[in-house]
């Protein structure tokens, strides 16, 4: 395991921009972690300032770093909260979706025929859904609640997985070392998961770091337009309410804040993949 | 002359260093007259190549005493002038894998259209015809003009490749490797079709043929250099070299091919390999792999020795030839690289 | 060839059936009465219990489903519960909303983002590729109201260039179809939203084709073109494009499905009246028959642009459209 965190680390570095991501996630992981402790205010509280007045819409200033929202509340609470929401659907979403996007790649590319038949029909199918549209979907039919938002996005997320994986595990499986276990009579579920699984590994951890992307991304969307839990704020939920509170013309740290932390930690999931790429892929690597 | 080369050298500027791809090369192709130019891979033909149809790389740096296309200097050309005068109407290329020189995604004859059209005015239909019957000429049927280059085989890629070449009728073609990749039946039919076709030209054609099959330019050439490690070390009229070798190097070449007057006799190759360019290497290239190199070798560059009427050799040995030229016939000879006197 | 087109469109028939089904399913799913998709659960007991029998949602599962194809393929996709409308009256008028707006910002993204990654790809590592890349990149992970807002914010808001939201200006008399695309109007408020739907996934195609072009300009047929003397300019279009694009046609598919999602946002975020502003408050208001409606007909927009990429792919590569010989 250690050994296996290592190498990680090796591979984040000798990228630049990998490295750059790596730093941003590890810190966006240790707010959504400590953060809600060490949050100055509650994120659902009306504040007062120390005028007296309720401290509606204020702009960035020592006693609001972020500033405040239409309902006087502090925006930095808020993000600190938020903070923590996100990175866990993001993570859960992209985790259990690169579960099961890579076992159906596995198990298409190595047994073939059949299987491999409806499994990728199937596949096909998810294809034809639109992604966000049917988030919504799910999430007004079955409810705002965090654990579902994560579960609708998990039906969608695995089918990008899915393919690539299969397509890798067709081209591992012709290798002279896969063979070679065959003959030596090892189980299937051996030479799936103790001998092609590991060689796929740095094009598996490329695709975590799309999935988490893409959730982050897609639940940010899905909160923007009211589709979110309600007791768990995430970031796109603030900008959900920013929006309708009609203020947006005004209280552009309102905005500023929940998007740059967006593009910051898509961008950052993003950098770390393009570092796996070149391990993955090494056609690319830097000549 | 029709193409004028004296003291060329093109280097790569990479991050490792200079690499003298071509180091000081002469040579000069006359009129109606064939050069073969012979070499393992790597001793420079394809930037000289390259270098002649400004092809090269924004990394590369040329400079010479002459480089000239029938008596104009091509160094002070710009590159609008190069394309469009010298460029396929005064030298066209066949070049190294014709089968991968046609796009995929259009037409053959549309291809040869393109090259016409850039350089004449004529209308696309009188284009058309034109092609129609360059393919003729090469033996391919006209028709084939409508076809996609994955849809012909090899050696009739090679032919519209050859047509294209001539289709603005050039004064030199420059061939690089035209046999390669073809099976030996289809090789020689090409070459004797070339040979058909520039009796058939009217107007004078001369070829820079660039192999490393020494049958090839055995069977084609009117004057051969024999070019190693960015240099050439010997050059002379066809008969000339095949009768009185004087070059190490060349000697070796002779040996490491079959001949069908001698079946019993043995291949012997060259060992070791041809150097690393990056840098300066003093005195001879072929030193550290000659067998019959001595000190004084690879103190200074040999000069270019004119030993007989317009034959010339780089080596400071020539002295020693007739011995040489028994000597190289021994397998013993070329066990070794070290230099054995 | 022409099997090939057959084969993918069957294909696609059943993924639409498939499609059709999981949705019936979805919906079935509902916690409590399942039947409550069908009829407003706001009408009288007894209405209820009437309409029940009309559409045989007492009758078995099975039926129901067949009862469900049949009304989806004969365009009768029932009434709002908010508006008692008929639905396919009511997306009919936003379908052509949407896919102007679709077609506005997929034809910037294929003309700005192709040319510049072969621009990109031309002018390699000059400031314009790395500035390019990272602008790319940037806008690939910004959601598409970030983007939106930001343009609103300044294009809008502070510049007063465009207008704030809506496809016309608010008073005209609601217009749809193709009369539209006469009105100066349509146009004008169509620059800012189609610019977000565009930004939102310009990345993918500029840096394939970039990728793309980088490969094909190693290429032995590109050093010909060179030779036989022709303009950087011929080389790069006629010969490199022309041959990098088939990658990024193939990606094309990908895209539209996955920006179907975006254009739902943009539509919100600039109040354009498509079928994603439906989506929405049909979903928000839980007014299912029009959710339902409307979420089929957009994945239909995507599996057939998936078809139709497929079959354009098919066309442009003459060794697919000819059957390649060894």
């Amino acid at each position: 395991m250690k050994e296996f965190l290592l190498t990680q680390l090796r591979i984040l570095t000798r990228h630049r921009f990998g490295a750059f991501g790596g730093i941003v996630i590890l810190l966006f992981g240790v707010i959504a972690l400590f953060g809600p402790v060490l949050a100055p205010h509650d994120p659902w509280t009306s504040l007062t300032s120390a005028d007296g007045r309720l401290a509606l819409l204020r702009p960035p200033s020592l006693e609001f770093p972020l500033g405040t929202t239409s309902m006087g509340r502090d925006i930095l609470s808020q993000m600190i909260h938020a903070t923590r929401t996100t990175v866990i659907i993001g993570l859960s979403s992209g985790l259990i979706s690169i579960i099961i996007g890579a076992n159906v790649g596995l198990l298409a590319g190595y047994f073939g025929g059949r299987l491999d038949e409806v499994l990728m029909r199937f596949t096909d199918i998810i294809y034809g859904l639109p992604f966000l549209p049917f988030l919504i979907v799910l999430i007004s039919l079955f409810g705002r609640n965090i654990w579902f938002v994560i579960l609708a996005i998990c039906c969608i997320v695995w089918r990008t997985s899915a393919r690539v994986v299969r397509a890798q595990t067709l081209s591992i499986r012709q290798r002279q070392f896969i063979l070679a276990a065959r003959a030596r009579g090892a189980s299937s579920g051996r030479i799936i998961y103790r001998h092609i699984l590991p060689n796929i590994m740095p094009l598996l951890l490329l695709y975590t770091a799309f999935n988490i992307a893409w959730s982050v991304l897609a639940e940010a969307g899905a909160s923007f337009l009211g589709f979110s839990d309600p007791d768990n704020l995430s970031w796109g939920g603030i900008l959900y309410n920013l929006w309708i509170s009609g203020k947006i013309r005004v209280a552009w740290w309102w905005f500023a804040w929940p998007s740059i932390c967006i593009i910051l930690l898509v961008s950052a999931l993003v950098f770390v993949s393009r570092a796996y790429e070149e391990v993955a892929n090494p056609r690319l690597r830097q000549r | 002359m029709v193409l004028d080369i004296k003291n060329l050298s093109t280097r790569y500027h990479t991050s490792e260093g200079v690499v003298r791809a071509v180091d000081g090369v002469s040579l000069s192709v006359g009129e109606d007259q064939v050069f073969g130019l012979a070499g393992e891979s790597g001793c420079g033909k394809s930037t000289l190549i390259r270098t002649v149809m400004r092809l090269l790389p924004g990394s590369a740096r040329v400079d010479a005493d002459e480089l000239s296309y029938e008596g104009r200097d091509l160094l002070s050309l710009s590159d609008g002038e190069y394309r469009e005068k010298i460029l396929w109407k005064g030298i066209s290329l066949v070049p190294q894998s014709a089968m991968n020189s046609l796009n995929p995604v259009y037409r053959v004859g549309e291809q040869v259209v393109e090259a016409i059209r850039a350089h004449s005015r004529v209308s696309r239909r009188e284009a058309l015809e034109m092609v129609g019957g360059l393919f003729r000429g090469v033996g391919l049927q006209p028709e084939l003009v409508r076809n996609y280059p994955h849809e012909l085989s090899g050696g009739m890629r090679q032919r519209a490749m050859i047509a294209m070449s001539l289709a603005l009728d050039p004064r030199l073609i420059i061939m690089d490797e035209p046999t390669t990749g073809l099976d030996v039946l289809v090789q020689e039919r090409i070459l004797r079709e070339l040979k058909e076709i520039r009796k058939k030209k009217k107007n004078a054609m001369s070829i820079l043929l660039i192999t490393h099959d020494i049958s090839v330019i055995a069977e084609m050439s009117d004057r051969i250099g024999i070019m190693y490690a960015g240099r050439i070390m010997e050059q002379a009229d066809a008969l000339e070299l095949f009768r009185e070798p004087y070059h190490p190097y060349t000697l070796g070449l002779k040996n490491a091919f079959p001949s069908i007057r001698q079946l019993d006799r043995e291949l012997i190759s060259i060992p070791g390999a041809p150097p690393n360019l990056i840098g300066d290497i003093p005195g001879c290239v072929f030193a550290f792999r000659c067998p019959f190199a001595v000190p004084k070798c690879m103190e200074r560059r040999p000069p270019d020795l004119e030993v007989k009427p317009n034959h010339f050799v780089q080596c400071i040995r020539t002295d020693r030839v007739e011995e040489f030229r028994e000597r190289s016939g021994e397998k013993e000879t070329w066990r070794s690289s070290k230099s054995m006197n | 060839m022409r099997i090939f087109i057959i084969r993918r469109c069957l294909y696609t028939l059943l993924t639409l059936f498939a499609v059709a089904t999981i949705l019936f399913f979805v919906f079935r799913m509902l916690p409590g009465d399942p039947t409550a998709q069908v009829i407003s659960p706001a009408l009288d007991e007894a209405v209820q219990t009437r309409l029940k029998q009309a559409y045989g949602l007492d009758k078995p599962l099975a039926v129901q489903y067949a009862f469900y194809l049949k009304n989806l393929v004969t365009l009768n996709w029932g009434r709002s519960f908010t508006t008692a409308k008929p639905v396919f009256e009511m997306l009919a008028y936003r379908f052509w909303n949407t896919i102007f707006l679709m077609a506005a910002g997929l034809s910037f993204t294929l003309i700005l983002g192709i040319g510049m990654g072969m621009i990109m790809a031309w002018r390699r590592n000059s400031s314009l590729d790395v500035g390019s890349t990272l602008a790319a990149l940037v806008l690939q992970s910004a959601p598409p109201f970030v983007t939106g807002i930001l343009l609103l914010m300044i294009l809008s808001y502070r510049l007063d260039l465009f207008p704030t939201g809506g496809m016309l200006a608010s008073g005209t008399p609601l217009e749809s179809g193709f009369r539209l695309l006469t009105s100066g109007d349509f146009w004008h408020h169509l620059v800012l939203p189609s610019l977000t739907v565009s930004f939102y996934y310009i990345a993918t195609p500029m840096l394939i084709m970039r990728d793309s072009m980088l490969e094909i300009l190693g290429s032995d047929f590109i050093e010909l073109a060179k030779a036989k003397g022709l303009s950087p300019r011929v080389v790069m279009i006629r010969h490199a494009a022309r041959n990098a694009l088939l990658p990024v046609l193939t990606v094309t598919s990908v895209m539209i499905g996955f920006a179907i999602g975006g254009q739902v946002i943009v539509e919100q975020v600039f109040s354009w009246p498509g079928m994603g502003q439906l989506m929405v408050q049909a979903a928000s208001s839980q007014d299912y028959p029009v959710a339902q409606a409307t979420f089929f007909l957009l994945a239909v927009v995507v599996i057939l642009m998936n078809l139709l990429s497929d079959l354009s792919y098919c066309w442009l590569d003459p060794r697919i459209r000819l059957g390649a010989r060894a």
